[in-house]
């Protein structure tokens, strides 16, 4: 019963750009019924308002789903003009072993701990995407409840951000075998 | 007349473990003991027979085309392999868990009418229990942390379906979607727009909390429902002739015909629903509520399974829409044009 909220997925990491001013990223895409002829176009939200007061007929508006992994890949190339040289190796998770350049195909994360090794491109990403305030709603009761097992995996995960940063990826893997270990094995209560 | 402003409500929460890689990643034997694991914590945080496992590879496509159809599965968990996807029905579908699908876990309940806090709370609760066996992947400034970056937060998905024919006969959905949408709201359709449903629903859950999520949605719902109460009577007053001549139609193709799609079948449905709220046609049963109740009677799983006794000849079976012409005919048969 839930409708797709999307019927177009843009692949391969190309960032969508407006099909009809040519410059802003593309976040909508417009189906447009006039008589019997059927049309789809990706736009950005300014072009989108235009286009849909022009519409003769029926026009059915949806989010474009991996918007995210466009933003990513244009603040990323944006960074890599600037900061990197040619053949050096793309940022690695080493929990999961996603790379960048998989964020930026899919608009994925491989594990929780992506979070906080591709933190940069995520909060430019949704920055400009969507909301950029912090958490507010629910928080699992361990937390609430300062459980020392979520704690020492909070703290483990933003030192893994650190290490990962300044690629001493060697201690990184023995910071995320010691994540594994906690999964097995959580920290007693004191 | 019976006011109802929603056909059907729904909610769907994602949560992860806070270790184990996503699905699209993770090895599949850690993903396997993540399975027994959420298993063993539904079987010790419910009574006995509360919740059923299935493992999803144990679904035949047309079982999984009525879940969906229930709005008790997404569409793009029905459709993918998964030899670690399992999935569980909390009460006889009163709710239900993905295991292993785009995200570890994704709990979703879904009732006719307006019910989205209570529905909320049901898997709220759910959502509790859960985290008594397992640690769920949470940061303080993302909220729950999902595969998909753009949805942490609450990890809340809530859903209005909602009738505005009107509004998209008139050409104002796509304006009323990008109205939305600047709100952090989207207006998707429902079933490719059969009928004129529409499903108003939550883009994001970062920044903000459940109950002002709920009632985003239930408000921008509402607005809707109004607004199409005002244009089928400017539609009503303006092109009288046209819109008699579209609900009579309508009634007589439901009436007569013996070969109807399912996408035509809700256009008739809510065409001839719309007649009776406007007086037009006299089917004193045919309420908004009963009217969904009938689309939704006629998808292809549910006539698979419910009338035709199973699978047979699968959803491509030709049967499936003569059997859904039967029924139209059978429920519109004493449905009376007024002149
Ligand atoms: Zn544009
Ligand atoms: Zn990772």
């Amino acid at each position: 019963m839930f409708a797709e909220e999307s019927q177009w997925q843009v692949g391969g990491g190309d960032t969508p750009t407006c099909e009809s001013c040519g410059r802003e990223v593309a976040s909508v895409h417009i189906l447009r019924l006039e008589g019997a002829e059927l049309t789809r176009v990706h736009v950005c939200q300014s072009c989108a308002e235009d286009l849909v007061d022009q519409t003769e007929g029926t026009a059915l508006v949806f989010a474009v789903p991996n918007l995210l992994s466009g933003l990513l890949s244009r603040a990323a190339k944006a960074e890599t003009e600037v900061e990197k040289q040619p053949g050096e190796p793309t940022k690695m998770c080493v929990v999961c072993g996603t790379t960048l350049s998989d964020v930026l195909e899919t608009g994925m994360l491989g594990c929780a701990a992506c979070y906080e090794v591709f933190s940069p491109q995520l909060e430019r990403g949704l920055g400009a995407g969507g909301s950029s305030h912090s958490h507010l709603g629910k928080i699992p009761g361990r937390v609430a409840a300062g459980d020392p097992t979520q704690r020492e995996v909070l703290r483990l995960r933003r030192m893994l951000k650190e290490l990962v940063d300044s690629e001493r990826y060697e201690e990184a893997a023995s910071v995320r075998d010691r994540l594994a270990e906690l999964a097995q094995h959580p920290v007693e209560e004191v | 007349m019976e006011r109802c402003d929603f056909l059907v409500t729904s909610v769907g929460v994602t949560r992860n473990d806070s270790v184990v890689p996503f699905p699209h990643v993770a090895e599949p034997d850690l993903l396997d003991e993540l399975r027994e694991r959420v298993i063993a914590q539904l079987r010790r945080g419910s009574a006995p027979g509360e919740w059923e496992i299935f493992p999803l590879e144990s679904l035949s496509p047309v079982q999984r085309a009525y879940l969906a159809e229930r709005g008790l599965m997404t569409p793009a968990f029905a459709r993918a392999r998964g030899e670690v996807a399992s999935f569980g029905l909390y009460k006889g579908g009163l709710a239900s868990l993905e295991i292993n699908g785009q995200d570890h876990l994704r709990l979703l309940a879904a009732r006719e009418g307006d019910h989205l806090s209570e529905l909320w709370a049901m898997v709220d609760s759910i959502d509790d229990s859960l985290e008594q066996g397992m640690t769920f992947a949470f940061d303080e400034r993302w909220g729950y942390l999902t595969a998909r970056p753009d949805e942490a937060g609450t990890g809340l998905k809530a859903y209005a379906v909602v009738q505005t024919p009107a509004l998209m006969v008139a050409g104002r959905v796509g304006v009323l979607a990008l109205q939305l949408m600047t709100r952090g709201l989207l207006l998707t359709p429902l079933w490719d727009g059969a009928g004129g449903l529409f499903q108003v629903s939550n883009r994001g859950g970062r920044g903000i909390s459940e109950l002002f999520i709920t009632e985003a949605v239930v408000e921008a719902a509402r607005d809707l429902v109004e607004k199409e109460r005002s244009v089928r009577k400017i539609l009503l007053r303006d092109n009288p002739v046209r819109v008699r001549d579209h609900m009579g139609r309508a009634l007589g193709v439901a009436q007569r015909a013996w070969v109807v799609g399912w996408a035509e079948a809700v256009s008739l449905i809510s065409s001839v629903q719309v007649g009776v709220e406007m007086g037009l046609i006299d089917a004193p049963d045919l309420t908004p509520r009963y009217a969904f109740e009938l689309m939704r009677r006629v998808q292809p799983g549910h006539l698979a399974v419910e009338e035709m006794g199973g699978v047979h000849g699968g959803l491509e079976d030709p049967r499936i829409d003569e059997v859904r012409a039967r029924i139209l005919r059978d429920v519109f048969v004493s449905a009376r044009f007024e002149r």
